[in-house]
């Protein structure tokens, strides 16, 4: 975990300050809400469809236990009792009133926590590989470049009005978590046995309306020319993003119509002209963030823990659990713990107050104080010995967090849709659910295997339909709620957009089309082919037979 | 949908302030949770009347986003959203109707076909 200094907490304070003379003006009438609008928005709060929100930033995901026991504290005291996880490692409060919001922001700022550039035209929280920092497939943890990235970005006045929002995303593996190419910058940290440690760059993803899986513009940025980099990328898009259409203002529009290339050069001699003034900086600052983070000192165990085999051979539950849920770690001994919030028929992301305070006990116990957010809706516990496996899922048991359903059917990614968002068409999450009902029978969620499945309830795309192996689009048709059915999706390594199946269906009709594509998935599939495999060999043409019949 | 010119069978909504809650503005020029209770219009210079109202009431330095939607007369009735969206900013999120300001309304209908599913 990074360790916040003065100057950190200072910042945080002195934004809180200016946030509540803001509010109160805005409580009293002096403000009016075009006025206040801009000013909520840089500090995190929204005004949704039936309450403000509060979108609280968690940089690359991280969380001790602290702080989580101060997000269910939060969740309890000023809203109502549970908090929502959203697909970017952020973490939602529905319910706040605008004269609370300063203390909130307090009590965050307590813990080292924010919620600064969470909305607006700037650059947004930034996201990492879940599994940073524990994981064997790893370079190195990319957690400390992505604080300095925060660092940087924060309160960035050459950056803070930006033509529009701006996500930028870090991994140091290459099986991606992080959906990388789904960014306006995505990192991939990689080691280059002549020219050492340095970045991969991809530009110009991202999803919405109009969704590109973004261009590599470089193989290798060296890691201390890493900010350089950065910031000529984002000067060339202040420059030339377009401001006169909101829709046509993401990089990935500037990206696509310059070309890739071309975008390339020009930041290629932005790079070459202010990369000298900034040179070694970024190593000093980098190497100060570094000694900030605490790494836990693990154990020296051995790989196998007898009690666990034992556990494992007594109790097929726990058994089940261990190989669905847990992840290897690249110490010995240990294992990353996966937590899903997908149960059943559950709203995906949402958690209780309760369940929150279990987990960070968890967490404090028996994973050296923390707790990951994943951009999948889900939790992990990333440094958990084995042998303590089985403790930690009865506590999880307890906590209603021991499912096993992790990247299956039912493990759905869905916004909040218009059950909660003022900009939605169509709900998603009853669809999520009515979808994960529907593989509550275990033997058939287990037979279709690797499947994700993902919800948008309208074009901005926040629940990633694009990048789903099955995706679904709310529209709202007429006053009608209709669902845009799209299949071949990967936000992975391999990344793809997912394309249309055909005419829409309504919401029951909607659940039975996931139904039937599955079913033809079982019959076409060949041995130990998940579905993607499988529809990139076969392609959509059974499915769209299967769904719209041959005529 | 919000922001609609005066049309016949109108209604007026707005956000608190505060809170951020819907609320629909009575016939009296005040603000209930209760869509219900809201006044609807008969004709477009109605609707108009009512909008004006809304701008100058004694209470408009308490909400924002003050526009009209269409509504339709229950049977009984009583006003109520036409609109899929407007139906659900009425009754709070359909997937926990615990929450939401007009949870503790007793006499609003909760079984309107167009929210279940």
């Amino acid at each position: 975990m990074y360790l916040y200094d003065e100057y950190d907490k200072s910042v945080v304070r002195q934004r809180i300050a200016d946030f509540r003379d803001a509010t109160e003006r805005r409580l009293s009438g002096v403000l009016s809400e075009e006025e206040f609008k801009l000013v909520r928005q840089m500090n995190g709060v929204y005004l949704q469809l039936h309450a403000y929100m509060l979108r609280v930033a968690i940089p690359y995901g991280s969380l001790n236990s602290r702080q989580l026991h101060r997000l269910a504290h939060i969740a309890r005291v000023y809203d109502k009792g549970y908090g929502h996880f959203t697909t970017r490692q952020n973490i939602q409060f529905n319910w706040p009133q605008l004269q609370q919001m300063p203390d909130i922001l307090e009590e965050l700022a307590g813990v080292d926590m924010h919620a600064i550039q969470t909305s607006g035209n700037v650059i947004r929280n930034i996201t990492a590989d879940h599994f940073a920092g524990a994981t064997a497939d790893e370079v190195d943890d990319p957690r400390p470049i992505a604080e300095l990235i925060r660092q940087w970005s924060t309160l960035h006045p050459e950056f803070s009005f930006l033509p529009r929002k701006f996500k930028i995303a870090v991994t140091a593996s290459a099986k991606d978590r992080t959906a990388v190419k789904f960014h306006d910058i995505g990192l991939v940290l990689h080691e280059d046995q002549t020219s050492g440690r340095g970045f991969k760059v991809y530009v110009g993803g991202g999803l919405g309306r109009t969704p590109f899986v973004g261009h590599k513009i470089r193989e290798f940025v060296p890691e201390a020319q890493l900010l350089a980099y950065i910031e000529a990328i984002l000067r060339t898009y202040n420059e030339l993003g377009r401001r006169d259409n909101a829709f046509k203002a993401r990089i990935k529009i500037l990206v696509h119509e310059m070309g890739a290339d071309a975008f390339g050069e020009l930041v290629e001699q932005e790079f070459s002209r202010i990369q000298p003034m900034v040179d070694d900086l970024p190593t000093k600052e980098l190497e100060r963030i570094r000694q900030r983070f605490i790494t836990p000192d693990f154990a020296d165990l051995s790989d196998t823990d007898l009690g666990l085999e034992r556990a494992k051979a007594e109790d097929p539950e726990f058994k089940r659990w261990v190989s669905r849920n847990c992840s290897t770690h690249k110490i010995p001994g240990y294992a990353i713990v996966g937590v899903s919030l997908k149960d059943h028929g559950a709203i995906p992301g949402d958690i209780t107050a309760e369940a929150m305070d279990q987990l960070a006990e968890l967490g404090k116990l028996y994973s050296h104080d923390e707790i990951r957010a994943t951009h999948e809706q889900n939790l992990v516990l990333p440094h958990v010995k084995k042998r303590d496996l089985y403790v930690v899922w009865r506590g999880l048991q307890a906590a209603g967090l021991a499912t096993t359903n992790l990247g299956q059917a039912s493990d759905i990614i869905s916004c909040p849709g218009l059950d909660y968002c003022v900009l939605a068409n169509a709900r998603s999450i009853p669809i999520a659910q009515a979808i994960a009902q529907r593989f509550a029978d275990r033997k058939r969620e287990d037979l279709v295997g690797a499947l994700k499945i993902r919800i948008s309830g309208c074009i901005n795309a926040c629940g990633h339909h694009h990048a789903g192996h099955i995706g679904i689009l709310g529209v709202d048709r007429k006053g009608e709620e209709m669902y845009q059915l799209s299949l071949g999706g990967s936000g992975a390594e391999d990344a793809a957009i997912s394309q249309s199946t055909g005419r829409g269906f309504d919401a029951d009709g909607i659940v039975d089309a996931v139904d039937t594509v599955v079913g033809i998935y079982l019959d076409h599939r060949h041995e130990g082919e998940n579905f993607l495999e499988a529809y990139r060999r076969i392609g959509p043409q059974p499915f769209k037979e299967a769904l719209y019949g041959t005529a | 949908m919000s922001n609609l010119k005066p049309q016949p069978s109108q209604i007026v909504t707005a956000n608190e302030i505060g809170t951020g809650a819907v609320v629909f503005m009575t016939a009296e020029g005040t603000w209930t949770f209760d869509v219900t209770a809201a006044c609807l219009s008969e004709t477009a210079a109605e609707s108009e009347a009512m909008l004006a109202l809304a701008q100058t009431s004694n209470n408009r330095s308490e909400v924002e986003l003050v526009c009209l939607i269409a509504a339709q007369r229950l049977p009984d009735g009583r006003p109520w959203p036409v609109h899929p969206r407007e139906v659900i900013r009425a009754l709070g999120p359909t997937v926990r109707h615990d929450l939401g300001y007009q949870a503790d309304i007793k006499n609003t209908s909760r079984t309107l076909t167009d929210v279940s599913l």
